[in-house]
């Protein structure tokens, strides 16, 4: 369970690993640990329970800076801590926009051509090139 | 207790690529076969592309890692002894329903690699025994592509022209004409065209975590429906647990445990093995008995050896130009097989494919395990802003070669749930793979370079990519160095077939599924027109 500290203590981490830059917002901006966090779990349940673990581990290092304490993470933890706090950061509507991405969308379909046909074109005409084991 | 299953013609145990193939063409001849798969039939609006937390679920529930989506279907495979961790997916579709759906022929060298190079072992098969099969089974699935490559002999056009090869794919077709090297519009196993009641590619790029839209031809879309159509029997939650023999040294059947956890028992006159290069060698050296101390149809002891793996590059160009290239299927841009033949000049022998593609979301972007460290901060923010819709991915899949470190085998140390071991890989890039792909990435630099990318990163042999475990159970003419003859029946029980990735001989450096569907279609055949010699 993510009570309120330990919300405020992935805020704090989080703005060590994605700070604003001007043009986006920062992790803390977007509240991160609060409904962009509930999203994440909602999404993967699967990661709370080591969150929470790492947020323990947080708490009982204090006052190490959150750089610091980042950096004693071994790896698996390090990049369980960036999947959480990004994959909840990139959800956010006002970080799409700001980074410019439209998530990933249903295009219609082009019925033109594939592009570079005259190249390809230009392809087709070169010698073949594989080696033919029966000559 | 045992219960029996009502008894049938033919089995088929696995209900991916192969096992799909060969169910359908039985079915359609009027033969009675029942197909036993271990995993689930995934609806299209479960696939997680058309969703918010794509990414997010692409990272966990939907990985094609086993050992990371730790799904209710999966079994813990032992990767770490190998360099190369296992992609796949146990499911109705198997690994097709998060296959990237490139769709390459075999080179015709390919099955000569010992008579041109020296190296690995020539095939009973070649290429012109497997042509007529590519093209029935393009049909089948529904690929999309030009023909006229110069790198392949001559074909007919494919049943659907190629998808769109984006802003990137004219950036990189440029450098390469500039170059002087091959490239070619990507053919895949993805529509562009409705076709056979399936609507066309949309382009949203979730391709990897199964397609919403059912363009992409993953055999729960493209030929589970037909099969079933045409009389096969397609049962799901069914783990086989051992392959039954009688005493007359012939295959009888299997012994499955259902979806309730009941133990059954289903019986056929021919046992067809379609359960992936990992799982089919996993099932005959669990079938070991008193008979086959060794494992079943092992008495040349070569099931298990000879794995390969297509060890890999990624190498990521960045752009100035806003290309959307989170967009596009993925799917093959473009492709080369500039470097995919032997050259003298080389250290090195064999070659690569290299297959461009488009790269994804912010996550992806934020969290891509290049070699180096991992940014964070301002760091993490700069590479965001430049990836997002400005880059481009090559993959260059090396040809692997058998060599006696690799090799699949069970861990008597970790058993599964039948109290057989676990299936352990082993795995060692070879010096050779190594070679090959520390040139590939000089000249992908170039690539990337002359089509103006401004910064390349690269994921040298990188550890998950296995998708393509290959050569378990190869196929040969003599029984003492190979497990199945050239139309995959077992040299030790005749009324035994392997069909899937497990047969093969050696890699080629192209994706497998095209030829594995060849391999499988044609074993099939000649099951149909010779069945009573089975």
């Amino acid at each position: 369970m993510i009570d309120a500290t330990a919300r405020r203590r992935i805020a704090v981490l989080s703005e060590e690993l994605l700070p604003g830059n001007g043009r986006q917002p920062s992790a803390v901006d977007v509240d991160i640990g609060g409904a962009p966090l509930d999203r994440l779990l909602m999404s993967r349940p699967d990661l709370e329970d080591r969150l929470v673990l790492i947020v323990e581990r947080f708490r009982d290092c204090e006052p190490v800076t959150p750089a610091a304490f980042i950096e004693t993470l071994c790896p698996q933890d390090h990049r369980l801590l960036l999947t959480v706090i990004c994959g909840a950061y990139f959800l956010v509507a006002e970080v799409q926009q700001a980074i410019g991405y439209t998530g990933q969308q249903a295009l219609t379909p082009s019925r033109g051509g594939f592009g570079a046909e005259e190249l390809t074109m230009k392809q087709m005409e070169l010698p073949k090139r594989y080696r033919d084991p029966t000559v | 207790m045992q219960q029996d299953f009502p008894r049938t013609e033919v089995l088929v145990i696995g209900a991916g690529l192969s096992g799909a193939i060969t169910s359908q063409r039985l079915a359609r001849a009027g033969i009675k076969v029942t197909c036993l798969e271990q995993g689930v039939w995934n609806p299209l609006e479960s696939y997680p592309g058309d969703k918010p937390d794509f990414e997010l679920q692409a990272l966990g529930p939907w990985n094609a890692n086993p050992n990371i989506r730790q799904g209710k279907a999966d079994y813990p495979i032992l990767d770490d002894t190998s360099d190369i961790k296992p992609l796949l997916f146990n499911g109705v579709g198997g690994s097709t329903v998060m296959f990237s759906a490139h769709w390459m022929r075999f080179l015709p060298s390919d099955f000569f690699t010992y008579s041109l190079d020296g190296v690995g072992t020539d095939w009973p098969i070649d290429y012109q025994d497997l042509e007529p099969y590519y093209l029935q089974t393009e049909a089948d699935i529904g690929v999309s592509g030009v023909a006229g490559d110069p790198a392949y002999p001559d074909r007919p056009d494919y049943p659907m022209p190629p998808l769109p090869i984006q802003p990137w794919g004219e950036k990189v077709a440029a450098a390469h004409d500039r170059l002087g090297w091959h490239w070619w519009p990507g053919s895949n196993a993805i529509t562009s065209r409705p076709y056979q009641g399936r609507r066309p590619c949309v382009q949203r790029s979730t391709c990897r975590a199964g397609c919403n839209e059912g363009a992409k031809g993953s055999v729960d879309r493209s030929i589970w429906p037909g099969a079933i159509e045409a009389g096969a029997k397609l049962v799901t939650g069914a783990r086989v647990v051992r392959i039954l023999t009688n005493q007359q040294g012939r295959a009888e059947g299997a012994l499955f445990v259902d979806e309730s956890g009941a133990t059954r028992r289903i019986q056929a006159d021919i046992v067809v093995l379609a359960a992936h290069a990992i799982g089919t060698a996993r099932l005959l050296l669990k079938s070991a008995d008193n008979v086959w101390p060794e494992g079943l149809a092992n008495s040349s002891g070569v099931v298990g050896q000879n794995l390969m793996m297509h060890p890999m590059n990624r190498m990521v160009g960045f752009f100035d130009d806003p290309m959307s290239s989170w967009q596009g299927h993925w799917g093959q841009s473009i492709y080369s097989m500039e470097f995919a033949e032997t050259r003298s000049e080389h250290d090195f022998v064999r070659g690569a494919k290299w297959n461009l593609s488009p790269t994804g979301g912010p996550l992806n972007a934020a969290l891509y395990p290049f070699d180096g460290p991992q940014p964070f901060g301002k760091g993490l923010h700069d590479r965001v802003d430049k990836w997002l819709g400005r880059s481009a991915l090559w993959g260059m899949v090396a040809e692997d070669m058998p060599d006696s470190r690799n090799f699949l085998a069970l861990d008597p140390a970790h058993p599964d749930a039948d109290g057989d071991g676990l299936p352990r890989l082993h795995y060692t890039t070879t010096e050779n793979s190594k070679r090959l792909l520390s040139f590939m990435a000089k000249r992908g630099r170039e690539s990337f370079g002359e089509a103006g990318a401004y910064e390349v990163a690269e994921q040298t042999l990188a550890a998950e990519i296995g998708w393509h475990p290959l050569g378990t159970c190869r196929m040969g003419n003599d029984p003492g160095s190979s497990v199945v003859d050239k139309w995959n029946r077992c040299h030790d029980i005749s009324n035994l077939l392997i069909v899937d990735g497990s047969s093969f001989v050696t890699s080629s450096c192209v994706n497998p599924a095209a030829t594995i569907s060849a391999i499988a279609a044609r074993a099939t055949d000649h099951l149909i027109n010779f069945r009573s010699e089975y």
